[in-house]
This record gives structure tokens, sequence and C-alpha cells, in this order.
């Protein structure tokens, strides 16, 4: 089995092309405090993306919409993943664990699969439950999904499988974007953010929700 | 391959791994007692000899695969096994293996001689010990040495070295070595015992996981958060770790007990009795 390596490498490519893609729209000029956050900023902020996925639950969601005025910490990954995925969502669902419940309500955690084939709704909710209950999982094809990482100008997942093969890896941004209630991302989590700096950060973020 | 267990932030995987350098560590230990021990006295006690292979097995259990791979990169509980195993059980069985004339011997060493008689200075032996303890359970120190096989040494070694200083003034295979009588080495086994109790609540009660090295590990046991696994290590520590020094504290205690009993009173014309043992 080939050690999954590839997704922390791709973080600095992605944080590049996040500062490109935001220089797409401008940003809206609503007043966010971001002081104290220990995630790293992205200048100019990236637009919360427009996209329709459906949810673990078979019912449409649409992103933009369902998440308007709350914090939103939007992730893509799979549930095979043996490291950066399960760590990111434990240490989030740990941190607000901790925080007052008020923090929880004001953020929507979304996590969206980059491995279609084997990550079924119910396989989805499953693996999600065991983090936490209110995180949204969204399915869609491999092609739709494609298009929200594109419409974000991020780097497209990659499916390293030959036909029949059930046990692979797949190769995908390892970030958490984080978006304001003014639906903008100003900061980013690359993998290695510990349960002491999402609570920090959760309590900024969601601040004003 | 990895000659020394070390972070590596690859996913655990229960096939075996080779650990040359744990293999050469615990020859180069059999080797030293083979010609410092053994080779001179043409002849070992057979009780000596299993006191010492006990030591040299957990010390090669703490550090190879899977209990030493485990606590260098994945899981702060077998971490603290390893802690334990280096410090507080390997230690004194080895220096109960090793028999007075072969520590008499280093005594004219022109290092070690020096060396032996300031190690059973008790406060010295004490400092040393949780001087290393303290350190060596600093986060950013843990973080930064994990993640490179020569740290990942540094902090074993260290906790092996503060472990035999721990026990010297306590078990030095020449009693006149260290003077300390036997009320002494139980207040000495005690006052260790305090020390401990600082990173082992910190490690029980921290309110987030305090080492990015296991915090961000892949996840072994998904049961198993990285805050419950920091709490295990944290209780074993204080809990598993005193049951040595408690045990040989409850030996001397009654060796002390049993010899008050058959020491007559001193104005009694046998008093110049010697006692049997020190120990």
């Amino acid at each position: 089995m080939r050690p999954f390596t590839h997704a922390p490498r791709l973080a600095p490519l992605a944080l590049l092309l996040l500062v490109g893609a935001a220089g797409c729209k401008p940003a809206e000029p609503k007043a966010v405090s971001l002081d104290g956050l220990t995630g790293p900023k992205v200048t100019p902020p990236i637009v919360k993306p427009d996209f329709l996925l459906n949810t673990t639950e078979g019912k449409p969601f649409n992103f933009r919409q369902e998440t308007e005025g709350y914090a939103t910490l939007l992730f893509f990954g799979y549930t095979h993943c043996p490291d950066v995925c399960p760590v990111h969502l434990a240490n989030i669902a740990a941190a607000l664990k901790t925080l007052n419940p008020d923090v929880g309500e004001q953020l929507k955690v979304v996590f969206v699969t980059t491995d279609p084939a084997r990550d079924t709704p119910e396989v989805v909710r499953s693996w999600l439950d065991k983090f936490d209950k209110r995180f949204i999982g969204l399915v869609g094809t491999r092609e739709s999904v494609s298009a929200v990482l594109q419409q974000m100008r991020l780097p497209p997942f990659a499916i390293d499988s030959t036909p029949g093969d059930t046990n692979y890896y797949v190769d995908h941004v390892a970030m958490v974007l984080a978006f304001t209630r003014d639906d903008l991302a100003h900061v980013v989590y690359p993998f290695g953010v510990k349960q002491a700096d999402w609570a920090n950060d959760l309590v900024i973020l969601t601040r004003g929700s | 391959m990895q000659w020394w267990c070390s972070a590596t932030g690859q996913p655990w995987t229960w096939a075996w791994q080779a650990y040359p350098g744990v293999w050469l560590f615990v020859g180069l230990l059999a080797y030293w007692y083979w010609r410092t021990v053994v080779r001179p006295a043409g002849s070992t006690r057979g009780r000596d000899l299993g006191w010492f292979a006990a030591g040299v097995l957990c010390i090669w259990v703490g550090l190879d695969w899977p209990v030493g791979a485990l606590g260098a990169g994945y899981l702060a509980t077998f971490h603290t096994v390893t802690y334990i195993l280096l410090s507080l059980v390997a230690p004194p069985c080895l220096l109960l293996g090793i028999p007075p004339a072969a520590v008499r011997r280093g005594l004219d060493h022109r290092l070690a001689g020096p060396l032996i008689h300031g190690v059973a200075r008790p406060l010295v032996a004490l400092t040393i010990f949780n001087v290393i303890l303290l350190l060596s359970h600093v986060p950013a120190i843990v973080d930064g040495a994990m993640s490179s096989q020569l740290g990942a040494l540094a902090i074993d070694l260290g906790w092996f070295l503060g472990g035999v200083a721990l026990w010297w003034p306590v078990l030095a295979p020449a009693p006149d070595i260290c003077r300390m009588g036997r009320p002494m080495k139980m207040a000495y086994l005690f006052a260790s015992t305090l020390v401990p109790i600082i990173p082992s609540a910190f490690l029980t009660f921290a309110e987030y996981p305090l080492y990015a090295t296991y915090e961000l590990a892949p996840r072994i046991f998904e049961k198993m958060t990285a805050q419950q696994d920091q709490q295990v290590a944290g209780l074993i520590m204080k809990l598993v770790g005193d049951l040595p020094i408690w045990f040989a504290f409850g030996v001397i205690f009654f060796r002390w007990a049993k010899a008050s009993e058959i020491t007559p009173p001193p104005d009694h014309p046998g008093s110049r009795t010697p006692i049997p043992s020190q120990v």
C-alpha cells in the first residue's frame, strides 16, 4: 500500500490558487473582526462558493443559502482517509465539546466527500457521527465535486486506483476553509491545527454569526 | 528503514518493522555485562544473570516494535509505558544483576569512579532523575525530539540514565558506596514519587492534548481520542509508574522491620552483631 503523503504537499499550491481565486470577485466590506485568529490568513479573502450537492439524508443542499449567516467550515476529504481527514474532524469536534454550546449553534461544519465510489451517504453519515452528529455530509458525483473545487480554484482531487481496486488513497486538498458571516474565508486551516487553536478560533469565527 | 523509533506521521501498520539501533543498544548492554561481570569472574550467579537479563528484556520491549514505535509517534499511553520500563523497571533489575565486585573494579576507573560516588548522593540522584523527567515532558521538547530518530534516542537514553541515577542510591551493588540507612532509603523513595505528580497531573487534567505528536498522529483506535489517550498516559504514569518504587519501599520496610526484631536492644551484650544486609 502506498503511504498517503500527497494531501499535505498540496497545501502550499492550494494556498496560492486560493489567493488567485479570491481575486476573481471583490470582497464585500462587512465588518468581521479577525483579531486573535491562529489560522493563516488569506488576502484577499475567498468568496463562499455557490453549489448544490445532496446531504447524507438525500436532501439537496444549497451551500451558499444553507450556510448564510453562520460561520462555516468547509472540508473536502474521504472516509477511508488514514490520517488527515479523521484528525481534522476529530480535533474540530473535540474543540467544540469544550466550548459554550452557542458556538456550536452558530457554526456549520460541512464535509464533502472526494471518494464518491466508496463514500455512500450512509457511510459518510456513519463516519461523521463518530465525530459529531451535527456535522453535515455532502455527496455528489465525481464531476459535481470537481466542479465545486474548480469554482474555488482549488486543486482537483485524484483517485489513485486501478479498476476493481477497493483499497486506494485519494489525493485531496488537506485544508479546512473557514467562512465567516460575511460569506468570505479570511483564514484557511492546513493540516496540523491543534484542538486548543481550534477552540480559540471557533469562538472568534462565530462571533456575531 | 528506521534505526530508532520516532514519529513519522505515516499511518500505523501492524506489520513488523526492524529497528537495528535498538538491537545494537540491547546487544551493547549484554556485551558490557559479559565483559565486565561474567568474564572477569569466570562464572556468574544465576540470580544475577536473571536480574540483568530481565532488565535488558524490559529495555528491549520498551524500545522495539511495537511498544517503542507506538510510543514514539502514535499514542502517549505507549510513550509512558516506554518511560516506565526504561526509568523505573529496567534500572533496578539491571542493578540487582551486577555483583559488588564488578562495581568495586569500576571504582578504580578514572571516570567511572567519581561518577559512581557522585550519583550515590541521594540529592544528586534525585535531581538528575527529576530534571530529566520534567524536561522530557515539556511539549515543545517532546514534539521537537520525537520527530527525529536522534531526538527520540536522546529522550530514551535520558530516561534510562535518569532511572539508573534514581535507583543507584537504593540498589548500588556495593552497599558501602551509598551509606543511606533503611529509613533514609524509604524517605528517598517516597520523595522520588513527588515530582512525577506534576507531569502526570498535566497529562490527566489538561483541557486539550498537550503534544502535537500524538494529537495529530493517525489514530490507531477509533474509540480512543487524543485527549483520552493523554489522560490514560497521565494515570499510568502515576499509578503504574509508582508501583516499582512502592514495591522497593515495601521490601526495604519489611527487611528493616525484620532486622529490628532480631537485633537486640543497645544495652544487650550482643548489640555489636552486624546487620546482615543493608538493602
